[in-house]
């Protein structure tokens, strides 16, 4: 279970980036996101991640307070992010070994490893290719059987699908409800409002580090999520209206 | 958790081109220089033979006491090739005479030297390392944050329960070890390389002295890493963080060591040290001329003749004169004489040129070393102070540390330098020691030699040995402690930028 | 078109770190260079000023005496004269003497003196200094070491960074042949280092020629002209390299590692490096001294000259020839000594200096000596301007003895030779001269050599950039 209490950031001490977020995520639940660049997303997944201290409020995944144990609480997340490029030298089995036993796992077997790379869909062929010749997706679905090698409680995406062709794009939505499967705690972040209706269970909508809005799975089949989005979005950016 | 930080590091290390290329530029430069420096080294020792065995050869040939020059070689040090520091420029040929106490400022050089070829500047091992291994260490370390800000991967590995500080150890040692592998291996080659030569001969104090060059080498090595792991953390962007490194570099090892002494003022002992230790010194020759002729006026032999009117086969002076050179604070008194043959009615005047022989002798002696107590400390004052100033200047960057610290390894410094002419003043001691003994002064071998030419075989041996390495150490661990700390304070800077920063 | 894409380079560089590190780390030096100039300037021309006036006072002194003494004597230093551009290159000047000893004289009997001889006296400034030993920071150091570095900065990443960026796609996917994008790439950088480069030295020179101590004249500025045009070119040496390495490389990482090793390996290592090996081999290895020889020489001559001499009366005519044979002769062979001994250093020099020549430093640091007029070469100049002078100095005692009746035209021996007093102001004076036409002409093969470098790398990049892939 993933939790923030009242979790605020403030840059500089007055750009207010995230404004007491109060929000849950249940295990084996997708709770995606939603918001405009710089609306926070990032901002609260690295709170989540311990990358930045929050100025107030805090978080917790099971019971442990994150700024408080941050190695302790790194042990139950797992991350994926945006555009990872990984170690550009390493194999695609190179690079997972070394994340698992960076997780504290003693040893890997290939055996293990292969399975994971085999899982995110990765062909036999690139378990021994330098990452440095991946595409986007290959690195992407690596990404992913790192955070799933981890095996942690709770799983945080910043935009994953983001520059994903539309296979990639349905493969990963797969291997996130597999991981829901096994009941996980799945946080994502998105703008990608049809994948994120296609997956997710719940939905927030952030603005200007507000969370205005929450979306059960219900809500999500009756409403039209486009235009609710959009909404938001344009009450909020007068000027992009204007120039349209 | 530290192992498998390491091990990736390390890994990712090995891997990129730019460790191959650093060994073998490394590896390239340091045989073909080692080659090169050798072969320097066996020309500097051949010549020094030479120089020897014509000194020994003139000697021999010289058939009274007061015209024999005795003259000692400084032997070229062998572990010039790693520094080579003031082995080759300063004297390396001094003339142990009774008349002056000899000091680095009155040395000569080798005939076949030519001074010319001082136009091109000296290279040695040390300074490939000072040029490379710090360039290395920053190539190695521009991209150790900044990389891995810029590819997110530091992010991913933070998402696991790693302490910051593991990581930042882990990159120090890891990289460590990598630029360590071609500095041992370059250096163990030029080894090999020294001991296969035939003309070097390495004892074990001299292993020992190299073992503390290495030593120094590793902690200069790190500075630099650490200046580029400084720059990567604080730029966090690779492209800003390699012009950076690359400015610094230039900076500190080729425009701050040749533009320092150029910018700072002169450091300059006062004009009137100089005169007034000057004139204290001719004061006292003019005291000895004085009570030299007062003995000339009151002796038994009527005449004034500094050379009791002997005339004969041969040469001497006509006058007994006093020479001094004010920048050296150099003076002595000149009188030879050197015949191999007497008109007959000389004989009477022999046993008074002797009795004056030997009164001359023990009197120059003694203002000699009456001048020495005025001069020795004024050469301090006058050369080495303002030397010793300027060089606290270029320490202030680690290179001109590291400099300093592989010389005094070497005992290539001035101080290793100055324990030869050390060497060369004792031996001076034992000469005229022996001289007395033999009573050269009063002998009539001391100014002819036609009753027999003057005996050089037992005149005792002249032996020079380089300072224990332990010396070495002590000399050279206060700047390699500077090197030290300069490296805790860097990797505590770091360590506290490190782990406040976001990212 | 090419100047378009020039203008974007130029703007990018003008925005950048390394653009605003170059300029200061440039004025800096050029600064530096200026101030020590100045401190150092005024102390030279003061020793050579009194150098000079002491030569002429004793010359006069001596030709007022007679001309034996005069011939006796010799025209005593002859001082070379000062380059008023050596801030633009040190040229080891300190290693070189700043006179020649025109009035070597070693013995003197009861009735004979030697004659004087040419010898040349070997500055070494370095066998009493126990001083930290650092690099003049000289025009020749900033450019050669400085700015080649700066040069490499700026190109490294040209054509690798755009790749990596995928700019160099969009940049060929419009109709602009490829030729000129290099050739816009490189003015860019070419006009980005100009600007810094260009306002350091025009600061270093403002400061140099506003102080009352230092005169430039015309001739002085051309020279400055050339050596700005030298610097350029260089420049462009490395320019083209960087580019080149930039094209051949995937990424602009690798192509820095690779630009920095071989700069390291050809600014640094290669002149000092050939500089050993080819001064390694001696001439030959000596088992005699100089000294030695001359003695033995000396002792030679003295040994045959006494065995005759005391057959003849004191001052027969037959006594006062074989004298003067005996002095004259004396210095003729010594002065040959000398001379060989001189012609042997400079050789191993001048064979040094050519092999260092295949590192573009050298040949810049040769070429901006030359324009200078400091340096080897210049010393070389100088030396024989000494051996004309002296030459014309002894052409000059001869005419004056035949030109005198009383003289029994017997060289080496007072009484021999014409007791009138001479008119100073009929006796030679040396005057050295810097002569920009031979200074061309010794250094026309390095320009040529760098021109050549340049040529080729500058080729080099150009088929390196058209058969990038993108």
């Amino acid at each position: 279970m993933l939790e923030t209490r009242e979790l605020t950031k403030v840059y500089n001490e007055n750009v207010l980036a995230v404004n007491k977020l109060n929000l849950t995520v249940e295990d084996g639940e997708i709770y995606v996101v939603l918001g405009a660049n710089g609306a926070g997303k990032s901002t609260t997944i690295s709170m989540l991640l311990n990358f930045i201290e929050p100025t107030s409020g805090t978080a917790l995944v099971g019971d442990i307070e994150i700024p408080k144990f941050p190695l302790e609480a790194k042990k139950h997340l797992a991350y994926v992010s945006e555009n990872v490029e990984l170690y550009r030298n390493f194999t695609a089995r190179q690079n997972l070994s070394f994340f698992a036993k960076l997780g504290g796992r003693k040893k890997v077997s290939n055996a293990e490893l292969d399975e994971t790379l085999g899982r995110v869909g990765l062909a036999e062929e690139a378990f021994t290719r330098r990452v440095k010749t991946f595409s986007k997706g290959m690195r992407q679905r690596l990404g992913i059987a790192i955070a799933i090698m981890k095996d942690a409680q709770a799983v945080l995406l910043d935009e994953p699908t983001s520059g994903l062709d539309p296979k990639g794009g349905a493969d990963f939505l797969n291997l996130l409800r597999q991981l829901k499967e096994e009941g996980k705690a799945i946080f994502m972040s998105t703008h990608d409002i049809f994948r994120a209706k296609e997956v997710a269970d719940r939905i927030g909508i952030l603005v200007q580090g507000n969370l205005e809005r929450e979306l059960t799975r219900e809500e999500i089949q009756r409403e039209n999520l486009e235009e609710l989005y959009l909404n938001y979005v344009a009450g909020y950016e007068p000027e992009e209206e204007a120039s349209e | 958790m530290l192992i498998t930080l390491i091990r990736r590091e390390l890994l990712n290390n090995l891997m990129t081109f730019r460790f191959a290329a650093a060994t073998f530029i490394m590896l390239l430069l340091v045989v073909a220089n080692t080659f090169v420096l050798i072969n320097d080294y066996e020309r500097r020792l051949e010549s020094h033979n030479d120089s020897i065995n014509i000194h020994k050869r003139q000697l021999q040939e010289t058939k009274t006491y007061s015209a024999g020059e005795v003259r000692v070689d400084r032997p070229p040090n062998p572990l010039s090739i790693f520094n080579v520091g003031y082995d080759k420029q300063l004297g390396n040929e001094v003339r142990v005479t009774h008349i002056y106490v000899p000091s680095l400022w009155d040395a000569g050089m080798h005939g076949s030297s030519n001074p010319f070829m001082d136009m091109f500047a000296s290279m040695d091992i040390i300074f490939i390392f000072e040029v490379i291994l710090s360039l290395l260490a920053l190539i190695f370390a521009y991209d150790a944050f900044a990389g891995e800000y810029e590819s997110g991967t530091l992010r991913l590995v933070l998402t696991h329960p790693v302490r910051r500080g593991n990581i930042l150890v882990a990159k120090y040692i890891s990289a460590m070890l990598c630029l360590i592998v071609p500095l041992v291996m370059s250096l163990l080659l030029s080894l090999i390389l020294l001991t296969i030569s035939t003309s070097i001969f390495l004892n074990t104090d001299d292993f020992l002295r190299i073992g503390g060059i290495i030593l120094t080498s590793i902690v200069y090595l790190s500075i630099f890493y650490l200046i580029g792991l400084l720059i990567s953390a604080v730029t966090r962007r690779t492209s800003t963080a390699l012009m950076l490194s690359m400015f610094v570099w230039g900076f500190l090892v080729l425009v701050y060591p040749n533009m320092i002494l150029a910018v700072i003022p002169q450091h300059e002992a006062p004009q009137e040290r100089k005169t007034s230790a000057y004139d204290k010194i001719e004061q006292m020759w003019q005291e000895f001329d004085k009570d030299r002729k007062h003995y000339l006026a009151t002796d038994d032999f009527p005449g004034e003749d500094w050379g009791y009117e002997l005339r004969g086969w041969g040469s001497r002076s006509s006058n007994f004169i006093l020479l001094g050179n004010p920048h050296t604070l150099f003076y002595k008194c000149r009188g030879m004489m050197n015949f191999h043959g007497f008109v007959e009615e000389v004989e009477p005047k022999i046993p008074h040129a002797r009795k004056h022989f030997r009164y001359l002798g023990s009197k120059i002696i003694d203002t000699a070393e009456k001048t020495w107590i005025v001069r020795k400390p004024a050469l301090e004052d006058i050369y080495i102070q303002p030397a010793n100033k300027e060089r606290i200047w270029l320490k202030l960057s680690p290179v001109g540390l590291y400099d300093a610290a592989t010389k005094t390894w070497a005992g290539t410094d001035v101080q290793g330098v100055r324990d030869f002419f050390d060497a060369a003043r004792q031996y001076r001691k034992q000469v005229i020691d022996y001289f007395y003994d033999i009573d050269a002064f009063g002998s009539r071998q001391w100014f002819s030699s036609d009753k027999g030419a003057a005996d050089w075989s037992d005149l005792p041996q002249f032996r020079y040995q380089r300072v224990g390495s332990n010396t070495n150490a002590i000399r050279a661990l206060p700047d390699v402690c500077l090197l030290f700390m300069t490296n805790i304070i860097l990797f505590v800077v770091i360590f506290l930028i490190f782990v406040k920063s976001e990212v | 078109m090419v100047w378009h894409i020039a203008k974007r380079e130029l703007y990018d560089n003008l925005n950048s770190l390394r653009f605003a590190l170059a300029a200061a780390l440039l004025l800096g030096l050029m600064l530096t260079n200026a101030v020590v100039h100045l401190r150092e300037h005024p102390e030279r021309v003061r020793q050579y000023q009194k150098g000079v006036s002491e030569y002429q006072n004793q010359l006069t002194s001596h030709a007022e005496n007679s001309l034996y003494d005069l011939a006796q004597e010799g025209p005593g230093n002859l001082y070379k004269k000062l380059s008023d551009l050596r801030f633009c290159a040190e040229g080891g000047e300190t290693f070189l003497s700043e006179y020649a000893d025109g009035g070597y004289n070693r013995w003197s009997t009861d009735t004979l003196k030697s004659f004087w001889l040419l010898a040349y006296p070997t500055a070494t400034p370095n066998r009493k200094n126990v001083r930290p030993i650092v690099t003049k920071v000289d025009w020749g150091f900033i450019i050669g070491y400085v700015l080649s570095l700066v040069a490499l900065l700026f190109t490294f990443d040209s054509i690798s960074g755009e790749r990596e960026r995928g700019t160099l796609r969009l940049t060929l996917a419009n109709s602009i042949p490829r030729h000129t994008v290099l050739i816009g790439k490189f003015l860019g950088a070419l006009i980005s280092i100009s600007i810094p480069f260009t306002l350091s030295i025009l600061i270093n020179l403002l400061v140099i020629s506003t102080s009352s101590n230092v005169h430039l004249g015309t001739e002085a500025w051309g020279r400055l002209g050339i050596i700005f045009f030298i610097a350029i070119l260089y420049t462009c040496l490395f320019l083209a390299l960087g580019l080149l390495v930039s094209a051949r490389v995937q990424r602009s990482a690798v192509s820095l590692v690779v630009l920095l090793l071989v700069w390291v390996v050809l600014v640094v290592f290669m002149p000092s490096t050939l500089a050993s090996i080819a001064g390694g081999s001696p001439s030959s290895s000596p088992t005699l001294d100089f000294w030695e020889r001359s003695e033995i020489l000396h002792d030679e001559l003295s040994n045959e000259y006494d065995s005759h001499r005391y057959k003849e009366p004191e001052d027969s005519l037959k006594g006062m020839q074989m004298d003067g044979e005996y002095v004259i002769k004396d210095a003729e062979q010594q002065e040959q000594l000398h001379a060989e001994r001189l012609n042997q250093r400079v050789e191993q020099v001048i064979r040094a200096r050519s092999i260092t020549r295949l590192s573009p430093v050298t040949i810049v640091q040769h070429l901006l000596e030359s324009f200078a007029g400091t340096g080897f070469e210049r010393h070389l100049q100088f030396l024989e301007n000494v051996q004309t002078y002296a030459r014309e100095f002894r052409v000059f005692i001869d005419d004056t003895d035949r030109a005198d009746p009383d003289s029994l035209h017997i060289f080496g021996v007072p009484a021999g030779m014409s007791k009138k007093p001479v008119n100073p102001e009929a006796v030679p004076l040396f005057e050295d001269t810097l002569n920009l036409s031979k200074d061309f002409n010794t250094a026309t093969t390095e320009l040529l050599l760098l021109l050549l470098f340049v040529v080729v790398l500058v080729s080099g990049a150009y088929l390196a950039f058209v058969r990038v892939e993108v």
